[in-house]
C-alpha cells in the first residue's frame, strides 16, 4: 500500500538521520526483517564499529545481541528488543570485539517505505553500574568496619571487666585470707609465752587461712588457663572442666592437633558457652562436639535446658559472637523455648 | 634388733623454697632425703645415682612446665621396679592421677601440693607409697566421685557404701578404711561386696587393682 504519506515518511528517514548524526544518544532503526537500516555515529562508537556501513543490512539481533552474558546462544525468537518498549529495559550488548556491556534501550514503531520498522535508542550503563557497585561496596564495607570496630571494643570491654573481676576475686579472697594469716601469725608471736594454748589456736587458725587461700588461687587460675589445656588438649581440658559443672557434660572431640593459639580460643569458647548453660539453662545435660571439616572446625554447644536464649540484647552470647567473629567464624544459634539450646561456632582452621 | 633404716627419699620442685620446705617436712618426719633435683632431668639423674624407696616430684617442673615431673618419675619406675613415686600437683585434675594409676597402682600417689602443709598427711602418704600401696588425694577423688552423670548402678549404693567407695578410691586398704570410720575389718569387707556387687565389678583381692577398678567405674 502506497499510501499519500509514504514518501513523507521516506524523507523522515533523512531528516531523522541528519538530525541524529549529531546527538551523543546512540540510536538505531532496525527494518521489518530485523536487519539494520541505519546506525548513528554514538551507536557505532558505543558498538565499536569504524564505519556505518559495516552494520548497515546485517541482522540486528545476530550482530549486537546473539549471546547471553553467559556465552550461550541467545535465539533470535526469545528476542523482546523489537516489540514496542515505552520504559527503559536493561539487556546486554555485544560488541564488534564480542564483549559485551549493559543498555537500557528504549524502541518504538517508525513507519517506513519497507514497512513497520523500529527505532531503538540505547544507553550504555556501564560506568553507572560500576559506580552503583562502587557505592554499594564501600557502604558494606564501611558497615563492617563499623561492626568489627564495635565488636572489637565489646571484646577489649570483656577483657577488661574480668580483669577487675579478676582483681577483685584476689582482694577479696586470697588477699584477706593471707592478711588473716599474718595477723594471727603476729598474734601468736605476742602469746607465744604468756598463753601458749592461746598461741597455739591462732596459728591453727592462721594455718586453715592459708589453706583456704591457696584453695581460692588455684580455683582462679584454672580459670584463667588451665595447665592441662597445655599439657594434654582441648578433650583433657574440657573434661576437667566437666568435674566442675553442676550438670552433666558429654564429649566428642576430634583427635587432632589444633594450633595452640585457636586451641585456647576453642577451650574459651567452650568454657563460656557452658558457663551460659550454668547460669541460664537449667539443665541435665550439655554437649560439646568438634568436627573438622573442609579446613572448617565445627563447634556444636547443646543443652537441654530452658531454651530461650538468642536475645539481640543477651550480652553473653553478644561475647561470644564477638569472640568468633574476631577468629573469622560464624555464630549460629537455636534456642526454641523449652527445648535447649545449641550453639554452632564455625572457624577457618587457616 | 636395731632401729629400721630409714625411707630414702629424692625431691624434684623447681621453687626453692618449697623445695627446702619438702626436706625439712620429709627429715623431721624421720625420712632421709638423699638428693634433690630442679628439674625433669635432674631427676632423672638423681633417682639413678641414688636409687631411693620414694621419689617426690612436682608434677609441673622445668624444661616444660607441662606435666615434666610425671614423665620423668614414669621413667625413672621403668628402669627400677618398685620404685614409689609420690606426684605433687598444684592443680586439681583427675587426669594426671588417672593416668599415673593405670601405668601400675602399686606404689603410686598424688598429692595436692597444699597437702604437704598437712604434714601428717603428706608424711603418711610418702610412707604408703614407699610400702607399695597406692594415695590419691582425697579432694581429686571427691571431685571423681561428684561428677555428674547419668542414672546407674551408683545412685543404689547407701550413705555408707558412698564413704567407702571414696575410701577405696583413695587407695585405702580394708584396715585403713575401718580406722578411718572406726568400724570393723569385717564391717568393711561386707560394704565392699556390695559396692562390687551392686557395681558389677569382680572383686579382686589385689587391693592395688580394686582401686584401677574403682577409679575407671567412675571416670566412666
Amino acid at each position: 500500500m502506497n499510501g499519500p504519506g509514504s514518501e513523507t515518511n521516506l524523507d523522515a528517514i533523512g531528516f531523522l538521520s541528519s538530525i541524529l548524526a549529531g546527538i551523543a544518544q546512540p540510536v538505531w532503526v532496525v527494518d521489518p526483517e530485523g536487519d539494520i537500516r541505519f546506525a548513528n555515529p554514538a551507536a557505532l562508537a558505543a558498538l565499536g564499529y569504524d564505519d556505518a556501513a559495516e552494520l548497515h543490512g546485517k541482522p540486528s539481533h545476530q550482530t549486537i545481541h546473539y549471546k547471553h552474558p553467559d556465552g550461550s546462544h541467545y535465539p533470535v525468537e526469545d528476542c523482546p528488543m523489537l516489540r514496542p518498549r515505552q520504559t527503559g529495559e536493561t539487556i546486554q550488548f555485544v560488541r564488534r570485539d564480542g564483549t559485551m556491556f549493559p543498555v537500557e534501550y528504549w524502541s518504538a514503531p517508525i513507519e517506513t517505505s519497507a514497512g513497520r520498522s523500529a527505532v531503538v535508542a540505547f544507553t550504555n550503563i556501564e560506568a553507572r553500574r560500576h559506580l552503583e557497585r562502587v557505592t554499594r561496596e564501600r557502604d558494606v564495607a564501611q558497615a563492617r568496619a563499623a561492626e568489627a570496630g564495635a565488636a572489637q571494643r565489646r571484646i577489649i570491654e570483656a577483657a577488661d571487666g574480668a580483669r577487675a573481676r579478676l582483681a577483685r576475686d584476689l582482694h577479696d579472697g586470697a588477699q584477706q585470707q593471707f592478711l588473716n594469716t599474718i595477723l594471727n601469725l603476729q598474734r601468736a608471736q605476742h602469746k607465744w609465752t604468756t598463753a601458749p594454748q592461746e598461741a597455739l589456736q591462732l596459728v591453727k587458725r592462721a594455718a586453715g587461712e592459708a589453706q583456704a587461700g591457696i584453695e581460692g588461687l588455684r580455683e582462679l587460675a584454672a580459670g584463667i588457663h588451665p595447665a592441662i589445656l597445655t599439657a594434654r588438649g582441648l578433650a583433657a581440658a574440657l573434661d576437667a572442666l566437666a568435674a566442675r559443672l553442676p550438670f552433666r557434660l558429654e564429649l566428642q572431640i576430634e583427635n587432632v592437633a589444633l594450633p595452640p593459639g585457636l586451641e585456647s580460643s576453642v577451650y574459651f569458647f567452650c568454657s563460656e558457652a557452658l558457663a551460659n548453660v550454668t547460669k541460664h539453662a537449667q539443665a541435665q545435660v550439655a554437649w560439646v562436639k568438634t568436627i573438622l571439616s573442609d579446613g572448617h572446625l565445627t563447634i556444636e554447644v547443646t543443652d537441654d535446658g530452658v531454651g530461650g536464649a538468642g536475645a539481640p540484647a543477651d550480652g553473653a552470647l553478644a561475647t561470644l559472637r564477638d569472640r568468633i567473629a574476631a577468629l573469622g567464624g560464624t555464630l549460629e544459634v537455636t534456642s526454641p523455648p523449652s527445648r535447649g539450646t545449641k550453639l554452632e561456632a564455625r572457624l577457618p582452621l587457616t | 634388733m636395731g632401729a629400721p633404716s630409714p625411707i630414702r627419699v629424692v625431691v624434684g620442685e623447681d621453687q626453692p623454697i618449697f623445695r627446702d620446705g619438702l626436706v625439712h617436712v620429709l627429715e623431721e618426719g624421720g625420712f632421709e632425703v638423699a638428693g634433690t633435683a630442679g628439674d625433669a632431668p635432674e631427676l632423672i639423674r638423681k633417682i639413678r645415682a641414688h636409687r631411693p624407696d620414694v621419689a617426690v616430684a612436682d608434677i609441673q617442673m622445668p624444661p616444660d612446665y607441662t606435666d615434666d615431673g610425671l614423665r620423668a618419675v614414669l621413667t625413672a619406675r621403668s628402669w627400677q621396679k618398685g620404685l614409689g613415686v609420690l606426684l605433687l600437683s598444684q592443680f586439681l585434675e583427675d587426669r594426671y592421677a588417672m593416668e599415673l594409676v593405670a601405668g601400675g597402682s602399686e606404689g603410686v600417689g598424688y598429692l595436692l601440693k597444699e597437702k604437704v602443709g598437712q604434714i601428717v598427711t603428706f608424711t603418711d602418704a610418702v610412707g604408703r607409697v614407699a610400702r607399695g600401696e597406692t594415695v590419691l588425694d582425697s579432694d581429686v577423688v571427691s571431685m571423681l566421685v561428684g561428677r555428674r552423670r547419668g542414672a546407674g548402678p551408683l545412685d543404689d549404693l547407701t550413705g555408707r557404701e558412698w564413704k567407702v567407695l571414696e575410701l577405696i578410691a583413695q587407695g585405702r586398704s580394708n584396715p585403713g578404711i575401718a580406722e578411718q570410720l572406726t568400724i570393723s575389718v569385717g564391717a568393711v569387707e561386707h560394704h565392699v561386696t556390695h559396692i562390687f556387687d551392686k557395681l558389677g565389678l569382680r572383686e579382686t583381692p589385689v587391693y592395688n587393682r580394686r582401686v584401677l577398678a574403682v577409679l575407671e567405674y567412675l571416670k566412666q
